[in-house]
């Protein structure tokens, strides 16, 4: 059973857990024995250097990783107990359950209507009413309902980066995923609006489990409940976000959280 | 290199060194690129729009004798040189005119020293006659005859309009006598042609023929009321006749009804010059051809040649399509795909002409054929039944294979054996089913009745097109692919974890994305494919096509005829005419019509392009 940190091993549910997780693309292994859970409702960051492996690891958690030739893997990750490697697994449907968010904010070119409910119209539903509701949830959820609500049908493109941002947040919790996947999810915005997706964040926890990855330190103390520190493709140390940051209990995390390198 | 540096650099290595000879030249190269273009662009419009204007006719007299008198001849001038005499080194000037009346001098153009002139005048009563045979009649008219007994002189007030009507009246005629020829005529020929050949085929028992023998009776009589209708109206366009005068004073007579067209050159103002210039471009653009191409409109290669390029399009834009989603998207990159990706590059480098050999023997003779009359060589029953057999199989144990194979581990990759064994089952089906069809000794053609006259089996429109195609398809193919590449990857991506199947993103974000691309591709494929003159000529163009691809006679769409081209008619006028310096002026306005509808084409496709780009604003990042 892969670690929560102390605290939580009785008050939260792990909702992935990565078990003796390695990955290499074709020669090069980029993760070394990952070991960790992430609990439901709660937020997690995974911080560390570039090219440490934490956007592989998040890449692995709805399988992206799979549309690169040469990848291999050992152990196991599992989404609410089931193996996502489980041949009976179907991938589409697995990143049905897990929704992503990228660093760089990437609208369809459609209107921002049809951004939202792109994944309910993969799925086929085409009911009108509901996907009306659905757009005006996810939207609402996403906090730019009363900011586009008149210009729906709209290309989306005429919106400005943290509004792309944010409708990108929009279209991947439109489906009801039961986690969120977001790989720097802030790293093209301005600070307002860097605020703005925070914020909408710690609102989204309630319902989903969020994994973020970021390079920014203060936004992982901001935002998140637990805090991994990866160090290259190693996971150093994993805990509640306030101690890793205040009593970092290995050396090389407290020497990239006090910037002596990054 | 040292001293370079200590001394004052010579203005030579300044200029060098600024790089501006550099961007002398290549703005040169531009220079000369645009010159080319401009004047091609203008050379082809001049001459080409020059053909419709009205020239004055000038009346020569010569300062030879003919008959005791000074021996005269009219003409419009069409150009003037200078030619060394053979024999004795000098100069000559010379003017060449164009004196029309083909019926009485044999050829339509001539050639005069400056110094056989002995005077040039521009008399006014000159009327320029274009007519439905021996091309164009330059006189001076003399009289109209109605009957044996009633005429009406030149000289009379009331002749020009008289000489309008009656032109009108005959034009009209004409177009009733084209009407019931072509349509309604035609229409009871092929009904004819159809009831012939069921009877050929229909039981001997009279209880069956009697019907249909009645209704061939009955088509028949029709028939002769139809051509007894037309036959009224030839005679009718023969009754009223013109007399008029040659410069040489030789009189004439002329049926006033075969006239479709005069004016009196030396009369008009710019106005009613501008009016005749006007009239002779609707004219060129509107009628069909007479007098081996050489006059008349070409309506029906204009028309040929849009149908043609619309079609190819049709076919090379799916085909193209689909072969590139699956190189770009599908296909595992490899020693395998880099070939194929040069082979399709090559094929786009590969001499028209053969492609046209190909069209002809695989599309025409081959395909062709086989729709007429069925397979040459079928297989025995026996053979065929096994060859039957084999495909069901094969097609049962791929289609099993294949599907136990569910969709959802399509990303996990297939074993090798695995593979291979799909590959050669799904390879083997396809030959198998192929060879069934093509050998089946069952079918006998779809127009075996209406042979040894083939229908699909001798050049047409349809095959034409689709050897077009075929030339164009790498055109579209990399057009496509790189289109495909120039959509992101953030885009991409961002659908598959959306849930969003391959074929989904493919479907409805890569693709939607790479259309203003592709339609890049389709307007490169059409520009070529409207151009081209060489496959065609083998595939089904002809010098005068006896009716449209498309028309009002059922199935309308009449994909196996013979149709006109622009290209190949600008190489039948220039190299194939009988008289080519009559047919040199149509050369030019034929051209200039040909890069007006690759320019219309080409702009439509355009326009559909910035649309699509407008309405998706090109994803750019």
């Amino acid at each position: 059973m892969p670690p929560l940190p102390a605290h939580l091993q009785t008050s939260a549910r792990p909702f992935i857990e990565v078990d003796h997780f390695d990955f290499w693309y074709g020669p090069k292994q980029v993760l070394h024995d990952i070991h960790l859970a992430f609990p439901e409702n709660h937020i997690t960051a995974l911080i560390g250097p570039s090219g440490c492996g934490k956007t592989t690891l998040l890449r692995n958690l709805n399988r992206m990783n799979d549309l690169v030739d040469g990848i291999r893997h050992r152990g196991d990750i599992r989404l609410d107990g089931t193996s996502l490697y489980d041949p009976k697994v179907e991938v589409i449907s697995l990143r049905k359950r897990v929704g992503m968010v990228f660093q760089k904010y990437n609208p369809f070119p459609k209107s921002i209507y049809e951004n939202v409910i792109f994944s309910l119209r993969v799925a086929g539903r085409s009911d009108r009413r509901q996907l009306d509701e659905v757009v005006e949830k996810s939207l609402r959820q996403a906090a730019l309902w009363d900011e586009v609500k008149d210009k729906l049908h709209e290309s989306a493109f005429g919106l400005s980066g943290g509004q792309q941002q944010r409708l990108c947040i929009a279209r991947a919790i439109a489906n009801r995923p039961q986690v969120l996947l977001m790989d720097e999810p802030c790293a093209a915005l301005d600070p307002i609006a860097t605020l703005k997706i925070e914020e909408l964040m710690t609102q989204l926890k309630d319902e989903f489990t969020i994994v973020i990855v970021t390079h920014n330190m203060e936004q992982a103390r901001r935002v998140a409940d637990l805090t991994a520190f990866f160090y290259l493709g190693k996971l150093i140390e994993y805990d509640e976000t306030l101690s890793l940051f205040t009593q970092p209990s290995q050396i090389q995390t407290e020497a990239y959280i006090s910037g002596r390198f990054s | 290199m040292s001293d370079a540096n200590s001394n004052p650099p010579s203005s030579a290595a300044l200029l060098s060194s600024k790089g501006e000879i550099k961007v002398w030249l290549t703005a040169t190269g531009l220079n000369v690129g645009l010159f080319m273009v401009a004047g091609l662009l203008l050379l082809i419009t001049w001459n080409g729009l020059s053909v419709f204007w009205p020239q004055p006719v000038s009346e020569f007299t010569l300062t030879s004798q003919k008959d005791g008198a000074p021996e005269k001849i009219a003409g419009i001038i069409t150009k003037q040189q200078t030619r060394r005499s053979a024999a004795t080194g000098q100069a000559i000037e010379e003017i060449q005119i164009f004196t029309g009346n083909r019926d009485a001098y044999g050829l339509a153009f001539r050639f005069l020293d400056q110094s056989s002139l002995a005077s040039t005048t521009l008399p006014s009563d000159y009327i320029v006659a274009e007519r439905s045979e021996y091309g164009k009649a330059i006189f001076t008219p003399v009289r109209l005859e109605f009957s044996a007994t009633k005429s009406l002189p030149a000289s009379d007030p009331t002749f020009l309009p008289e000489l309008h009507r009656l032109v009108k009246e005959g034009n009209d005629r004409r177009a009733e006598i084209t009407a019931l020829e072509k349509h309604e005529i035609g229409a009871i020929n092929a009904r004819i042609d159809k009831l012939e050949i069921r009877l050929r085929k229909a039981d001997p028992s009279p209880e069956v023929r009697a019907p249909l023998e009645q209704e061939l009776a009955t088509l028949r009589s029709e028939y002769t009321t139809l051509a007894s209708q037309a036959t009224t109206l030839r005679d009718r366009q023969k009754v009223e006749k013109l007399v008029y005068r040659l410069a040489s004073g030789e009189e004439r007579n002329q049926a006033v009804a075969e006239i479709i067209h005069f004016y009196q050159p030396n009369q008009l103002t710019l106005g009613g010059r501008f009016k005749i210039f006007l009239h002779h471009a609707l004219a060129f653009l509107t009628e069909e051809p007479r007098e081996a191409n050489t006059e008349g409109g070409i309506f029906p290669a204009i028309f040929g040649t849009f149908v043609m390029t619309l079609l190819m399009a049709a076919l090379v834009t799916p085909l193209g399509i689909i072969a590139a989603i699956y190189l770009h998207e599908y296909a595992k990159p490899g020693i395998m795909l880099q070939s194929i990706r040069v082979c399709v590059n090559n094929l786009a480098g590969v001499p028209s002409i053969v492609f046209g050999v190909f069209g002809l023997g695989f599309f025409v003779y081959g395909v062709g054929g086989y729709i007429d009359h069925g397979p040459t060589y079928p297989l025995p029953e026996r053979w065929w039944f096994l060859a039957s057999l084999g495909a069901v199989v094969t097609l049962v144990l791929a289609l099993l294979l294949t599907l136990k194979y569910s969709p959802t581990q399509a990303l996990q990759p297939k074993s090798k054996a695995r593979s291979f064994t799909e590959n050669t089952l799904w390879i083997s089906t396809a030959l198998l089913t192929l060879l069934t069809l093509a050998k089946c000794p069952y079918f006998h053609g779809f127009f075996a009745d209406k042979l040894p006259s083939p229908t699909f089996g001798t050049g047409g429109i349809l095959w034409a097109s689709i050897t077009l195609s075929l030339m164009t398809l790498p055109v579209v193919i990399v057009a496509t692919e790189e289109a495909l590449s120039a959509v992101p990857r953030g885009v991409r991506e961002a659908a598959l974890a959306c849930g969003a199947s391959k074929w989904q993103m493919i479907q409805r974000i890569a693709l939607p994305g790479a259309l203003p691309g592709v339609m890049t591709g389709i307007i490169l494929a059409m520009a070529r494919g409207a151009g081209e003159v060489a496959p065609l000529m083998i595939t089904g163009v002809v010098k005068l096509a006896p009716s449209l691809p498309l028309d009002g006679i059922a199935p309308f769409i009449h994909a196996e005829r013979k149709f006109m081209h622009l290209g190949f008619h600008i190489f039948d006028l220039g190299f194939q005419s009988p008289d080519s310096e009559a047919a040199k002026p149509m050369v030019f306005a034929t051209t200039l019509l040909l890069i007006f509808l690759v320019v219309v084409l080409n702009l439509t496709a355009i326009q559909i392009r910035s649309h699509l780009r407008r309405k998706l604003q090109a994803s750019a990042f």
